[in-house]
């Protein structure tokens, strides 16, 4: 097992941040999780059997799993963006306003960073230039 | 150090970035659905599942209600902040109910919600097997109406009540009852719940039922 100096590491998770939507991932992390614990302390005045307290857990549940999903499956940026998207509009009809707006808000600006990202075209494998110094880019 | 390449798993990934232009093109079309969430909601026109804490104001309008009371039982009641708070759930059995409206008040960040139940003039009577509301205190009840029978669910053929309900339980004869509650409720139960012919109203414009 390699042992990483810090630069190493710090290079390592640059070039790992550098290869995903991180930011999409973090913030739909973030908004699936403000939906699934805004309303935990609370409790619900009128308990309908079915989806009611459900709802909540569901929806935040699923896009708290996409977060990651976004980190780890790329390829599925726009898919899993756009399901984001959805996810979260429908959290704020069914789960107190969606975590009182702000979870819903948290996953679509997520939702939108990872159909937004895009993968640099590739660079000619050939020569095996050695990468130019890293100039400070914008970054989602 | 460009050349250390820790193993990566995704083939096809390579360092990439957002584009800017094409995540104003799916926000801009989102955040124009949100408001339009936003205004349908304080409009009321837009229905929206909402649990909220606090004091609730239930008001109850009956026309004519038979149940069986099986009881006022202490129970805890525990909040997910770990405290515990004493609730005394209610029970009714065999709840029938005809002309029927029952609305509760429940502040909202956004203001008032009203949640409106209400039979159908003309249909089936509300029916309901089995009621339980846990009740942690109540800050003032008002109840104003013609009939209130507890006990007297039957008479013999000469007209003189007879003890008609299972022991243990209290059977309950109401007409034409307004109540008006201010309380904590904590849960409420049903089972057995026919809701065929019931309106159920919820929103910001929603009026109580008196």
């Amino acid at each position: 097992m390699p042992h990483l100096s810090l630069g190493q590491s710090l290079a390592w998770w640059r070039r790992w941040r550098h290869r995903r939507p991180f930011w999409a991932g973090v913030f739909t992390l973030a908004g699936g999780l403000t939906i699934v614990l805004l309303p935990a302390n609370q409790f619900t005045v009128l308990m309908l059997p079915g989806v009611a307290g459900l709802a909540g857990f569901l929806l935040g549940g699923l896009i708290t799993a996409i977060g990651p999903l976004q980190w780890f499956l790329p390829d599925q940026r726009i898919l899993l963006g756009i399901t984001t998207v959805l996810l979260a509009l429908a959290a704020f009809i069914y789960t107190n306003l969606g975590g009182f707006l702000l979870g819903t808000l948290l996953s679509i600006i997520g939702g939108c960073l990872s159909f937004a990202w895009t993968p640099d075209p590739t660079p000619p494998r050939t020569p095996p230039r050695p990468r130019p110094s890293p100039a400070p880019r914008a970054r989602g | 150090m460009t050349t250390g390449n820790p193993t990566t798993a995704g083939t096809t990934v390579t360092a990439g970035h957002t584009r800017w232009r094409r995540f104003l093109g799916l926000l801009t079309p989102t955040l124009v659905v949100v408001v339009l969430m936003v205004i349908g909601v304080l409009n009321g026109t837009l229905p929206i599942a909402i649990a909220t804490e606090g004091q609730q104001r239930i008001k109850i309008k009956i026309n004519e209600m038979t149940a069986t009371g099986y009881g006022a039982f202490p129970r805890f009641f525990e909040t997910q902040d770990g405290e515990k708070h004493t609730v005394v759930v209610v029970g009714l059995s065999g709840v029938r109910s005809s002309g029927l409206c029952g609305s509760g008040k429940v502040d909202t960040p956004i203001g008032d919600y009203v949640l409106r139940v209400e039979t159908k003039p003309d249909g089936q009577p509300f029916q309901a097997d089995d009621v339980k509301l846990a009740i942690e205190n109540i800050d003032g009840a008002n109840l104003a109406g013609d009939t209130l029978a507890l006990n007297r669910h039957d008479t013999n053929a000469n007209g003189t009540p007879v003890d008609s309900g299972h022991p243990g339980t209290l059977p309950i004869t109401v007409r034409s009852v307004l109540l008006d509650l201010h309380a904590d409720v904590r849960w409420v139960t049903t089972s057995g719940l026919k809701l065929s012919a019931v309106d159920l109203t919820a929103g910001r414009n929603v009026r109580e039922c008196f």
